[in-house]
């Protein structure tokens, strides 16, 4: 017999594996969005994100502020977003390169980017795992039953929520947003209508580095960061997208959830296979709606 | 009629033949003057089979996978296994054990990925091989997780050879290789050059004209796919050889960067890439171990291979080879 | 002998009919060319006899079989062979490889892989007479991509031509090739029809070129066809005329 508390900390526990995921996979679906490129090396922007928490934001904060909570927990993130946001400006000439080119030459190159963000964590930050765990232990937990709920992974799920929200906005409510809609349904008559199409790319994978740095930043108090991270978030991120359908913003939401489920499920019956397990559903998903569950539609 | 198949620098059998016979003769002479460099040979050696595969799979089915590695530990794993559990060290069942299992697991998992190109492939092939990975790791009481599986030398045709001083040794590991790759490339040559092969390359090419010439691309797809991953497995049954030592190492991403990188570096599409891609990376690495940010280098030569030499070192070779023939045949 | 009988096809597509009841015959070693506006059928008709659209009713008789379920690739193996609108060809081989692999498929060839090309004589030489019927000897060994694109339109007639077709349906063939290399294109593609005699659908936009080389030419409007008949009694005809000007011109 499953008692309430596991319930409500296995349901929350799936909040939060969403939230994580949704903010990888909505900046690698807006890329594919936009520009028609699977980034591969989007994932490591968001290890960059927690990279940067663990071993330069939270002692900047620290150092700054004291060891109170709530800078801890807002800025922190957000040194992590401004990091990735200039990491995606130096390689984003490579993205103009690769926007147009066969998907061949696109999956070397950000597969190249992706050996190369992994060699530059190790010449960074060592080997070694890094934690920076303050503002979670700070925030405390909520007990039920017999279950602790860290409170700072509700933090993170309320986080995600509001950037979702904002995000909305963003895309459906301002001019750049429009623009940026438009060029993924049609780049060329976009940039006929007089739009600055070199803006809107810049503008996309600046976004898409931000939410992952935000991302990845508000992740790593709650767990820690290490080598070959990247990889292993590329490959549940890939999933996601798989699921939710390539380039789909609702399909980010959906496949994220799906994911996330699979996960808690798997990782209670047989840790072993959780991976293999959740490639199989995908696979059986991509076989049978080939365009994903987000049903197709773009946004 | 038959010189309309004729083959240019790079894809005849010749240059292959002519590049491995000069290694085969140098090997001894660099081997005394510095025995690392002839491991690093060795080294060469052993991954121009697996390389094979992968440009059978990318250059010449168009099937890009981040996830070889995966055959690799399967073929390393299987020696280590027959070592560890059967008590068998004689090289050739270590391969003939590795031909087997790479092929059976290249069936099943075949079945489902050939269906999918490009991102799709990449990225299942990518995950796939992580699986494996994890399970090395996981099942640490089968496999000896980290610390991995110890081998002993092998023998060959029956003779152990625990009693020979290292450098002898080496020699015949290397000897031996050579021939099997010899007879690797050769067999390779053929399916390449086979009406297989040409339909391959038609389906890489436009894969709906192909399906609406009748071909069953996918059955053509499946079957590069297990050939690609025999050679892998060969490899990885060498390599588990070579070091005597067997960890989830072999079976890591990493890996498969490294024969992504090593067969783009060689040139794809062109068939002595392999040949040439596999030597020049051993040896670019054995220089840049010392500079431990190898992976760094690597990602950053295959962006610029790809952004500016996209044929690889084969295709700067047969564009100085060709036009040095050129140049002759005008001044003769 | 009827080779094609076409018993009152319908597609639709929504609400537009593009197929709306088409009963025809080919007898063999017919040529047909198929005339009409845009959007009058044609393109639809020759993807529901190649099977790539299904027809909504009506049966598709190819030599006095029902093949009106049948795949693509079963047509193909069956003779019916259709070549498309914009080239569509083997990019990164050459005009001879081109012509190889289509060969190879229908020898079944495709699964040998320990003997090299230069052992099967037999698609060899049918290559050089496939080549030569096209007159494309001389640019055998180039890349496809390097050839004119009026030569890449006969390659890709003649890798329809290799796989040894009964039928051949030919969609604009001259589409997209220069006015002055058009006479051209269509004269070798008709020589080739004739010397080895296979019957063929071809749909053709320019009215010249039909008039020239057409003998049984059908037109098509709106789904339907309007007039089937020999290229003078089309010509004659007024009424077809103001049709095909207005579907063309206008």
């Amino acid at each position: 017999m499953i008692e309430l508390g596991e319930v409500v900390v296995r349901i929350y526990n799936i909040f939060f594996g969403t939230s994580v995921l949704f903010l990888i996979a909505v900046g690698l679906n807006l890329i594919y969005g936009v520009m028609r490129i699977v980034n591969l090396t989007h994932p490591a922007f968001f290890t960059l994100g927690c990279y940067t928490v663990a071993g330069l934001g939270v002692g900047i904060v620290i150092s700054l502020l004291g060891t109170s909570l709530t800078p801890l927990l807002i800025i922190p993130p957000l040194i992590a977003a401004l990091i990735v946001v200039i990491a995606s400006l130096i390689v984003f000439p490579l993205f103009i390169y690769m926007s147009g080119k066969g998907d061949e030459v696109q999956l070397l190159v950000t597969y190249g980017l992706l050996l190369i963000f992994e060699d530059v964590f190790r010449l960074i930050w060592g080997v070694e795992p890094l934690r920076a765990s303050q503002a979670y232990e700070m925030a405390g937990s909520l007990i039920v039953g017999e279950y602790l709920i860290p409170v700072y992974n509700i933090y993170v799920i309320l986080s995600a929520l509001i950037l979702v929200l904002l995000l909305w906005l963003l895309l459906f409510k301002t001019k750049i947003g429009i623009l940026i809609r438009a060029s993924s349904m049609d780049i060329e008559m976009t940039a006929a209508l007089g739009a600055d199409v070199k803006k809107v790319l810049l503008v996309t994978v600046l976004l898409a580095g931000f939410l992952a740095g935000l991302g990845g930043g508000l992740y790593l108090p709650s767990a820690s960061v290490m080598l070959g991270m990247s990889v292993e978030l590329l490959v549940l991120a890939f999933v996601v997208v798989v699921i939710g359908g390539l380039g789909s913003f609702l399909g980010s939401f959906v496949g994220s959830f799906i994911v996330s489920v699979l996960r808690t499920i798997t990782l209670m019956l047989f840790p072993e296979l959780e991976l293999a397990l959740i490639y199989i559903v995908a696979i059986l998903i991509l076989t049978f709606k080939p365009e994903g569950l987000g049903g197709g539609r773009k946004w | 009629m038959v010189e309309r198949l004729k083959k240019a620098f790079g894809d005849d059998l010749r240059s292959n033949f002519i590049l491995l016979a000069i290694i085969a003769v140098i090997y001894p002479a660099i081997y005394a003057i510095s025995p690392g460099w002839g491991i690093v040979l060795g080294h060469g050696i052993t991954w121009i089979i697996a390389l094979l595969g992968f440009n059978l799979l990318f250059g010449y089915t168009g099937l890009l996978s981040f996830g070889h590695a995966l055959f690799l530990g399967i073929g390393a794993y299987t020696a280590g296994f027959m070592y560890k559990y059967l008590g068998i060290n004689s090289i050739e069942l270590h391969i003939l054990g590795s031909i087997l299992s790479s092929a059976v697991v290249a069936l099943a998992i075949g079945l489902v990925v050939v269906r999918y190109t490009r991102i799709f492939f990449a990225i299942f092939m990518l995950a796939i091989a992580q699986v494996f990975w994890s399970l090395y790791y996981k099942f640490y009481w089968i496999t000896g997780g980290t610390d991995g599986i110890k081998m002993a030398r092998f023998s060959i045709l029956g003779i152990s050879l625990e009693h020979l001083d290292f450098t002898t040794y080496h020699h015949i590991y290397f000897y031996f290789t050579t021939f099997l790759t010899t007879i690797l490339i050769y067999l390779m040559w053929r399916i390449v050059n086979s009406p297989f092969g040409l339909t391959l390359k038609a389906i890489r090419d436009n894969e709906v004209r192909a399906k609406f010439i009748g071909i069953d691309i996918y059955k053509m797809r499946l079957y590069a796919f297990i050939i690609s991953a025999i050679y892998a497995g060969i490899t990885g049954a060498l390599v588990a050889n070579h070091h005597r030592l067997v960890t989830p190492d072999i079976a890591y991403w990493t890996t498969s960067g490294k024969v992504v990188f090593a067969t783009l570096l060689g040139g794809t599409r062109i068939f002595i890439g392999p040949l040439i891609g596999s030597f020049i990376f051993h040896v670019i690495e054995s220089f840049a171990m010392r500079f431990i940010y190898w992976q760094l280098i690597m990602g950053a030569f295959i962006i610029a291979i790809v952004i500016l030499m996209p044929g690889g070192i084969a295709q700067i070779l047969r564009t100085f080879v060709e036009s040095i023939r050129h140049s002759g045949r005008i001044g003769g | 002998m009827e080779i094609l009988k076409l018993v009152n096809l319908k597609k639709y597509f929504g609400g537009v009919r593009a197929l709306d009841g088409i009963s025809t015959t080919l007898h063999e070693g017919e040529v047909v060319t198929i005339i009409g506006p845009n959007g009058a059928g044609k393109t639809t008709l020759i993807n529901t006899i190649s099977g790539y659209v299904f027809p909504d009713s009506g049966r598709i008789i190819y030599m006095n079989e029902d093949i009106t379920k049948s795949t693509p690739i079963e047509r193909v193996n069956k003779g019916i062979v259709r070549s498309f609108q914009l080239v569509n060809t083997f990019d990164k081989l050459t005009v001879y490889e081109n012509i190889l692999v289509s060969l190879i498929s229908s020898r079944k060839y495709q699964n040998k892989m320990t003997k090299t090309l230069d052992s099967y004589t037999d698609i060899l030489e049918e290559a050089e007479s496939i080549l030569k019927l096209f007159e494309l000897g001389d640019k055998a060994d180039n890349l496809i991509t390097s050839i004119s694109y009026g030569d890449r339109k006969l390659v890709d007639v003649a890798i329809s031509f290799a796989l040894n077709p009964k039928l051949i349906m030919l969609d604009e063939p001259t589409s997209g090739v220069a006015t002055k290399d058009k006479d051209d294109i269509m004269k070798k593609i008709l020589e080739a029809i004739m010397k080895t005699g296979v019957t063929a659908m071809i749909i053709e936009h320019d009215m010249d070129i039909v008039f020239r080389y057409g003998k049984r030419v059908m037109v098509m409007h709106q789904g339907k066809i309007i007039a089937d008949g020999g290229v003078e009694e089309i010509r004659k005809d007024e009424e077809i005329k103001k049709i095909l000007l207005g579907g063309v011109y206008a």
